[in-house]
């Protein structure tokens, strides 16, 4: 039991405490039942938007197929794939606030940037992709072909450059739909290229599912139930040592972060002009990470409210209303705004009202 | 010359085992290079600021076995650690920036037996070191109505303010004595603070960080040294046994005007200019600009540099500059080396405790600790005692 055998005395006193176990806290909240909300989510929102983003990106890889075989070129086909890739980059975005554990993988080749790259640092690697597609699709050789595609590194895979090539012919970024069915038409290696990019993208997509529910990084284990039973520390001796709870609250929190701090507005998914549907996905995957599903038993917003925080829940209702608003209207200042107070929101209200330690404030200077 | 004292002094450590308490500080000696590789865990603390609120903040400490915590409750936040080389028990805290305490523990009874605060218009930088004779305690502080950057100096016994030179840059951080025992390294991180405005930095637009030596003596300007990116600033410090100074650095993002990345870490060899020590941009990009403490293993000329805002660890070598591997744990700061050499030994603010084999850089899992209820801050020092209450 961890407690003060010997209270706080004066200035230069001591005290011995012995390590582990218990808590300190007054609020009522207990790891049981932060395990338990933490397992809920894992089980009805992270993985089934982990499968749903495998199943659009399979899907995505075999629309490209059908499209690509003979006489199947087809305006229809083409609408069909590029539906098909919004419907992938919506997955995406529902899935990408919880970038943690398979999404990430290994930290220096972490899972998530061979899907969507800009989400490091901001980056717009736009150009970069263009060049590259501009040089594969008019190699001569396929040795040629399969040594400039295995030299694409992360910047140059993934949503985006799906989305460059389905959404813009190469040789003048023309995005009306005849321009583009007609370069693939004539140019074969631009349907190689869709397809190959594309299994690169499945590649990853299934790591990330793979690692959430079957085996996450040769552990024999899923990520699943070594993080709901506190086991990654036994299974990885590099696992960092946050609880389930404690990641999701932090990967949220990053994610808010990166709206508010890079231009996404204006980087991510423009040629397909989606972005605002797609952030929305996200907001949505966060209403629920708080609220909680129909299957599930203790929310979020339940426990902070049981602990007599419900002003935290409250204003966190508030900013995500102002977040949905600026999503329909399309407002990028407003939006980053409400991201950044959300931000502020997974970094203060919603610990201290569950009760949970993120760390401490080692600010620049320090 | 250091190697003979430090002898001297080692063998008065020995003589005292089970005696008083006199603790040996990894900053100040290495056990294997006096031949010595066996010390007993039994007898190895280590020390770290902790807390998370004003009613919470104190000086915490712990066996190696884990089987004690300790905590003298300071009332401020506290930052970095000396020790004293001939009365090994008293170890100094200084208060995080921008505070002005400072306060010794005496380790034999485990209680603070001195304290003292900066002069009127001046503020602590959070980092010191005594003079190798024990006799002074020098201070990073800075004049807070000109900005600059002063090394104070107390009497290491009364603790009493004797005198002052500048630090010649603005924000001294961490600051080291040389093995030579005649000169002292000083991270001037270039950045402007006051009192009146918290953290806030004043100065982004003409930052400039510099590594300066300074004549411990005299207070004379030996050298300076600078690096390329301006808005990196030298923060934090440790030097190896043969004198090579390992530099952590944190850049101010939002002065650099673009986001391409630049390294945290960085090694100075004498009579060369500082060389940054390269990393995969994935790693880079992690740590959020931020490194936060540095530590040097002696033994395996490695050294360990943490950033608890990307959760990692990251090592080095001196001599290749090659990096070694790296360590994902959770708010990563406190940084030190092990008594035997043989770890490096990093804390975090859930109160974990982790020890990385020094030469495999792999985790030794029976080893970690964990206190929940405890909140290890920035900076951790290894000390060896035989007798601690």
């Amino acid at each position: 039991m961890f407690k003060f055998i010997a209270s706080i005395l004066a200035f230069s006193s001591v005290i011995f405490l012995s390590a582990c176990g218990g808590s300190s806290s007054s609020l009522s909240t207990g790891n049981n039942e932060l395990n338990l909300a933490a397992k809920e989510i894992i089980d009805n929102t992270i993985i089934p938007a982990s499968n749903r983003f495998q199943q659009q990106v399979s899907t995505l890889v075999s629309n490209s197929s059908r499209f690509c075989s003979t006489n199947n070129q087809t305006a229809e086909n083409l609408t069909a794939i590029q539906n098909q890739w919004l419907d992938t980059n919506l997955a995406w975005f529902e899935l990408l606030p919880y970038l943690f554990g398979p999404m990430v993988n290994s930290e220096v080749l972490p899972t998530y940037i061979f899907i969507d790259y800009h989400r490091q640092r901001g980056d717009d690697d736009t150009a970069v992709i263009r060049s590259n597609i501009d040089s594969l699709i008019v190699t001569a050789t396929d040795e040629d072909y399969d040594l400039a595609l295995s030299r694409l590194g992360a910047n140059s895979l993934g949503l985006l450059a799906l989305e460059i090539a389905v959404f813009e012919d190469a040789a003048n970024q023309s995005s009306i739909a005849a321009d583009i069915l007609i370069e693939f038409q004539n140019t074969p290696r631009k349907c190689q290229l869709l397809i190959d990019m594309g299994n690169k993208l499945l590649v990853r997509a299934n790591e990330v599912q793979q690692g959430w529910t079957v085996n996450y990084r040769n552990t024999g284990e899923s990520y699943r139930d070594l993080v709901i039973n506190n086991q990654l520390e036994t299974f990885l001796d590099d696992d960092s040592g946050e609880s389930a709870i404690k990641k999701i609250t932090i990967s949220v929190q990053e994610f808010y972060d990166y709206l508010g701090k890079r231009n996404v507005t204006n980087n991510v998914a423009q040629l397909s002009n989606s972005i605002w549907a797609a952030l929305d996905k996200s907001l949505s995957s966060t209403e629920e990470l708080l609220v909680g599903t129909d299957a599930t038993e203790l929310s979020l917003n339940r426990i902070m409210s049981n602990n007599r925080f419900d002003q935290a829940v409250t204003l966190l209702n508030e900013n995500m209303a102002t977040l949905r608003a600026a999503l329909v209207e399309k407002n990028s200042i407003d939006m980053v705004a409400a991201a950044k107070a959300l931000d502020g929101n997974f970094k203060r209200e919603i610990p201290d009202a569950l009760n949970i330690n993120l760390g401490l404030n080692f600010s620049d200077g320090d | 010359m250091k190697i003979n004292a430090s002898r001297r002094s080692f063998n008065q450590a020995l003589l005292s085992i089970g005696a008083t308490a006199p603790m040996l500080s990894h900053s100040t000696w290495d056990l294997n290079w006096l031949g010595l590789d066996n010390i007993p865990l039994a007898n190895e603390y280590w020390l770290s600021a902790q807390g998370q609120s004003q009613d919470q903040y104190g000086l915490g400490w712990v066996d190696s076995r884990g089987e004690k915590l300790s905590q003298v409750s300071t009332q401020f936040r506290g930052h970095g650690f000396c020790q004293n080389p001939k009365q090994l028990n008293h170890i100094i805290m200084f208060a995080r920036r921008p505070g002005t305490e400072g306060i010794r523990l005496n380790l034999s009874s485990s209680k603070i037996d001195g304290a003292f605060n900066s002069a009127p218009d001046r503020h602590m930088h959070g980092h010191g070191c005594f003079s190798a004779d024990g006799l002074k305690l020098f201070c990073a502080e800075s004049e807070i109505s000109t900005g600059k950057g002063k090394i104070t100096i107390r009497d290491a016994q009364s603790l009493s303010l004797i005198g002052e030179f500048d630090s010649y840059g603005i924000g001294p951080h961490e600051i080291a004595v040389m093995p030579d025992g005649n000169s002292l390294v000083v991270a001037n991180g270039g950045l402007l603070t006051h009192p009146d405005s918290g953290r806030e930095v004043l100065n982004l637009n003409s930052m400039r960080a510099s590594l300066a030596y300074i004549d411990i003596h005299s207070g004379e300007l030996i050298s300076e040294h600078v690096i390329p990116e301006k808005k990196a600033s030298i923060r934090h410090l440790d030097v190896s046994n043969d004198g090579t100074v390992a530099i952590a650095l944190q850049v101010q993002r939002k002065a650099m005007g673009h986001n391409k990345l630049t390294p945290l870490a960085a090694i100075h060899k004498q009579g060369q200019e500082i060389m940054l020590l390269q990393a995969p941009a994935t790693l880079l990009s992690k740590l959020n600009d931020y490194m936060g403490s540095v530590k040097v293993n002696n033994t395996s000329r490695i050294a360990a540099f943490a950033s608890p805002k990307g959760n990692l660890a990251m090592f080095w070598h001196l001599d290749d500059l090659s990096l070694q591997g790296y360590h994902s744990f959770h708010d990563v700061c406190g940084l030190t080396v092990s008594q035997d050499n043989k770890y490096f030994v990093l804390s975090n603010s859930t109160g974990k405790i982790r020890q990385i084999n020094a030469v495999t850089l792999k985790l030794d899992k029976e080893r970690s600790l964990s206190f929940p209820h405890t909140r290890w801050d920035n900076h951790m020092i290894s000390v060896l005692s035989s007798n601690t209450k």
